[in-house]
């Protein structure tokens, strides 16, 4: 038996709609929205005129719910163990690759990344031990580093998981493009592995100094994407829309890369989804074939990996957000969906997601190409009968935000799997049940969402901080300082910062020194006020509803 | 010294009154029409702007058809649809008023339009034809082919708007006006709830649907409570924000990728809500009229914000074009996009959003800024003197639009008129109990049976003024 649960972010909106009250804005008291509210909270609709403290109003009940901590309870235990099915189940033992969908043997870089993501949970929640991390890392590894590449470039977009022949969209042998989006999390996994796991350094580092980065990140730090058009001509183009852009761009940053205008929000406009100014990317999406859609996955993969910290902050305080504005971003995008379940008893978590039947794959979305709620195909086709509770992102807010929303959010999904399959890819909004796939994704991000609990940020940098005197170079950064290494210029590769330990190696083994050059602004005329402060926008408009 | 200060108080008072009675009590209209806390321009015409009238004017004299009276929807086409016979009343009696034309003529002009209106041939269930053909009086289709297609409600309610126009400034005319009306059947086109439809003849079946998104549905509603008709349901359409330079637009709240209905913002609805009821729409009561105050005024906003932070000049409404896709609704926002350019086809025209003239009339009439100076500044000589105005200046090049349409210059001479008028053209529009109209319906045992005021069902209001 469940108890009717009292949602805090009630007050909230009460005193929002009091403080419109003051600024003589409409009569409230009629409006439909506040009718629902009351009837939720069961209070006398006379308890609005008496609420206290003004001040701080315009703030979101998101803002102040903790993220989870602690060890699992056995029922988390239990959900782990169900998510690792998939991967037991999908793993090919030729490539250590594992299917980015159910028995169908294809996957991507960022699907690959989700695995990793998976297996560092396993390991970590103890679901498999150290032998059986290494046997499937060393394959992995292995494999990773002799992918032949799209161009000698990048890895290609999609890679056959039995012979890991680079392939197209059939998975017939062959070259489509490179997505900066996917090797961007794949960067950040890469990373992640190597700073909590330095036995792997050395392979890590390898693949990293096979990429050729001449296309992929350019001199002020735009991501751009490949792709082969019908004439078999190579296009890049600008890649990557508020959320997930930022979001790769921090992938990108923790191997030196200057990233300045894929991390910046801008360009971004508000759309007001149930009271919450949630922010979108405002570059068309009828003049750039990109759809701008807002859903969780790109927020809260930056809150569990990076715990919404800038890339340099190697503190690891939880309640400590030195992100100058995903944390306040992804609150929003959390925030419109709580608010949706209040006033229309639907409950939300969105995500892109694979469907059992076609369409195969929608966005399906807080917010995309002007209307919100949207959910559309990848040619943006309105196909609402869709819309799903997307189980990664159900799990991933109840990891980050700890509400008795995401509370039910759990016991919703807790028991949507299949015995030696995982977990499904969704449950439909509209009561049409479970979505009957199974990704490595869904159940990858599941997996680490559930190791954040347990130990917080997943990017634990190891104590080899380049800072202190006692500072050994990886192989990477050994390469990178040497000016004398030709590949460094020719593949792009970033400039470090020289510190004085790196100084010190580079004296004592006679290696010339690679530094960037002094002006900054040479490289790149628009990135000189990196470091300016972020002005947010207003979070909420007074709830007041026709 | 007592009698000296009552004598000077005394010459003061002669003075005010004086000064407030001149010109056909000008003065008084300015005060208690608000003249001294108003945004508006008040005033009379400057020389300038008067040769701008007889430009707009100029249009209506190429454009009459002796037979009938009515004017060429656009310059030399035979055909008008009902808006534009609306748009017609309304030059007529601004022509009067801004002395461009001589009562005679005024006479004969409005009882040529009067005889066609009253032998108007009537469409399915009893209403206005969409189109007429203006040399002949008969019902046509889009390509001017004699058909009967059915109405559009929001055409019916300017035409009504208009006739009320004409009334209260010529309240002898008001019994022939009033015949107009009543020869019309209102059961399909307005419920008890005050939700209007549009018909449409297809095969000879009438179909009819809900017509009327925010902005538009509330502009016809006026019309509507004019005459009495219930109109709550139109005045209050579902509505929800959308942001803008961080504003907070209203927007129509029915999904336009399900109903295949735009939503949009753009600028006439409310400017002519203002021009005529200074946004005090019959029907609507103290909460609602507060709502579309601050509606017109972020509408103005946002337009106004473009020009000061992107450096556009920006005023935007829907426009015809000489070549497809025809008919163009530029706006402020719609179906999901700020500033969004829509075909009549639904298909997005960026290159084709201009700087409407009418919009921009509308804008400098009600808001006296540096922003409305601006515009003007670039549409003054937006003419061509010896047919009218043109459509408007395409934001994308420059260039003038050059279709020249009766609505665009009947806006310019109500815009003028507003100017003139010191105010709302129709602040208390609505039919009084000692009207024809009224006598005739109080006839209890010889109702028209046509779905009049009296012989519906009273509603329930849920904003009493």
């Amino acid at each position: 038996m469940k108890q009717a649960i009292h949602f805090p972010s009630l007050t909230v909106y009460r005193r929002l709609c009091v403080l419109a009250r003051l600024l003589r804005l409409p009569v409230l008291t009629r409006l439909p929205l506040l009718h629902v509210l009351v009837r939720l909270s069961k209070l006398p609709v006379l308890a609005l005129l008496l609420l206290p403290g003004l001040a701080g109003a315009v703030s979101l009940p998101a803002a102040d719910y903790p993220v989870r901590h602690g060890d699992l309870t056995p029922r988390e235990m239990a959900m782990a163990k169900n998510a690792w099915q998939y991967f037991v189940a999908n793993t090919q033992p030729k490539t250590g690759l594992v299917n980015a969908v159910n028995k169908y043997p294809s996957t991507t870089m960022w699907d690959s990344a989700s695995y990793l993501a998976a297996l560092t949970a396993a390991r970590e929640l103890k679901i498999i031990d150290k032998a059986e991390f290494d046997r499937r890392l060393l394959q992995f590894m292995g494999t990773l580093n002799k992918l032949v590449l799209f161009r000698n470039e990048m890895p290609n977009k999609a890679y056959n998981t039995i012979t890991a022949q680079k392939v197209d969209y059939m998975n017939k042998p062959g070259e489509i493009g490179f997505s900066a989006i996917d090797i961007g999390r794949m960067l950040m996994w890469l990373k992640i592995i190597k700073e909590r796991y330095p036995e792997y350094g050395n392979s890590i580092d390898n693949v990293v100094l096979g990429w050729d980065f001449t296309h992929v990140v350019d001199d002020c730090g735009t991501l751009y994407g490949a792709y082969v058009d019908p004439n078999k001509q190579t296009h890049y183009v600008q890649e990557g829309r508020l959320g997930y852009e930022e979001y790769a761009a921090a992938g990108f940053q923790q191997w030196g890369f200057s990233t300045c205008q894929g991390s910046r929000p801008e360009p971004y406009a508000l759309a007001d989804i149930y009271c919450v100014l949630v922010p979108y990317d405002s570059r068309d999406p009828r003049l750039t074939n990109q759809h701008n859609y807002v859903v969780t996955e790109s927020y809260l993969l930056h809150g569990l990996e990076m715990g919404w910290d800038k890339g340099d902050d190697r503190e690891d305080s939880p309640r400590n957000y030195s992100h100058p504005w995903m944390k306040d971003f992804a609150d929003r995008v959390y925030q419109a969906q709580e608010n949706r379940y209040m006033i229309t008893g639907t409950l939300t978590a969105r995500s892109e997601h694979q469907l059992d039947k076609a369409p195969y794959f929608v966005y399906d979305t807080v917010f995309s190409d002007g209307f919100n709620w949207n959910t559309i195909t990848d040619k943006g086709k309105y196909v609402p009968e869709t819309a799903a509770i997307s189980l990664k992102a159900a799990m991933g807010m109840w990891a980050l935000w700890d509400s008795p929303y995401t509370d039910r959010l759990l016991d919703t999904i807790e028991n949507a799997d299949e015995e030696g399959k995982g977990y499904y890819e969704g449950l439909y909004e509209n009561g049409d049940g479970p979505i009957k796939e199974f990704t490595a994704n869904n159940n990858g991000i599941m997996l680490e969402a559930l190791l954040f609990k347990k130990e917080g940020k997943l990017l634990k940098f190891n104590t080899d901080n380049p800072r202190k005197p006692e500072f050994a170079p990886s192989l990477w950064e050994r390469r990178l300082v040497d000016l004398f290494e030709p590949n460094n210029d020719r593949r792009n590769r970033p400039f470090l910062e020289v510190t004085p330990p790196v100084k010190t190696w580079c004296d004592q083994t006679g290696t010339a020194v690679r530094s960037a050059p002094s002006c900054k602004a040479c490289k790149c005329a628009s990135c000189k006020n990196e470091d300016a402060p972020v002005k947010l926008p207003p979070v909420a408009t007074s709830c007041l509803k026709q | 010294m007592r009698r000296r200060a009552l004598f000077i108080l005394l010459a003061a008072l002669l003075l005010a009154i004086v000064a407030l009675a001149h010109n056909n009590g000008a003065g008084w209209r300015w005060l208690v029409q608000g003249g001294w806390h108003t945004s508006a321009r008040m005033g009379a015409l400057t020389p300038e702007e008067q040769r701008w009238a007889q430009v707009a004017w100029r249009y209506f004299d190429n454009n009459t058809q002796p037979e009938t009276g009515l004017i060429n929807g656009s310059d030399k086409r035979p055909v008008t649809s009902v808006w534009q016979i609306g748009d017609t009343l309304i030059a007529l009696t601004a022509a009067r008023e801004l002395k461009l034309i001589e009562e005679a003529e005024f006479e004969r002009r409005l009882t040529r339009i009067i005889g066609t209106l009253n032998r108007l041939p009537l469409s399915g269930a009893g209403l206005p034809n969409r189109l007429y053909n203006t040399r002949n009086n008969t019902m046509v289709d889009y390509s001017n082919q004699p058909k009967s297609i059915g109405w559009s409600s929001q055409d019916i309610a300017r035409l009504m708007m208009a006739l009320r126009i004409v009334a209260v400034r010529h309240p002898a005319w008001s019994e022939y006006l009033e015949r107009v009306v009543l020869r019309w059947n209102f059961c399909r086109i307005v419920d008890d709830k005050g939700q209007l439809y549009a018909g449409l003849l297809q095969n000879g079946q009438l179909i009819t649907h809900q017509e009327g998104r925010l902005g538009d549905s509330e502009y016809s509603a006026a019309g509507f409570g004019l005459w009495g008709f219930p109109n709550q349901m139109s005045l209050r359409p579902p509505a929800q924000h959308v942001i803008v330079y961080g504003m907070a637009l209203d927007i129509d709240a029915r999904d336009p990728r399900t109903t295949w209905t735009p939503s949009a913002i753009t600028t006439m609805p409310y400017a002519l809500s203002g021009l005529e009821y200074g946004w005090e729409l019959p029907g609507a009561g103290r909460e609602t009229g507060k709502l579309l105050r601050q509606r017109a005024s972020l509408v103005y906003q946002a337009q106004e914000q473009r020009w000061l932070r992107e450096k556009i000049l920006t005023a935007r409404s829907d426009f015809n074009l000489s070549a497809a896709p025809w008919h163009v609704n530029d706006t402020l926002y719609a179906n999901g996009y700020p500033w969004n350019t829509l075909g009549d086809d639904g298909n997005y025209y960026p290159r084709l959003a201009q700087v409407s003239t009418r919009a921009v009339f509308g804008l400098w009439a009600l808001w006296d800024t540096d922003f409305t100076d601006a515009l003007m500044r670039m549409t003054r000589l937006q003419y061509d003197e010896q047919r009218g105005w043109y459509e408007g200046r395409t934001e994308a090049t420059g260039d003038y639009n050059r279709a020249i349409t009766l609505s665009t210059n009947a806006t310019v001479l109500e815009a003028l008129l507003y100017k003139a008028n010191m105010g709302p053209l129709l602040p208390d529009g609505q039919l009084t109990d000692n009207s024809y109209f009224s006598q005739r319906l109080s006839d209890l045992f010889n109702r028209p049976q046509q779905c009049f005021p009296v012989e519906r069902k009273p509603t329930e209001r849920p904003d009493v003024p």
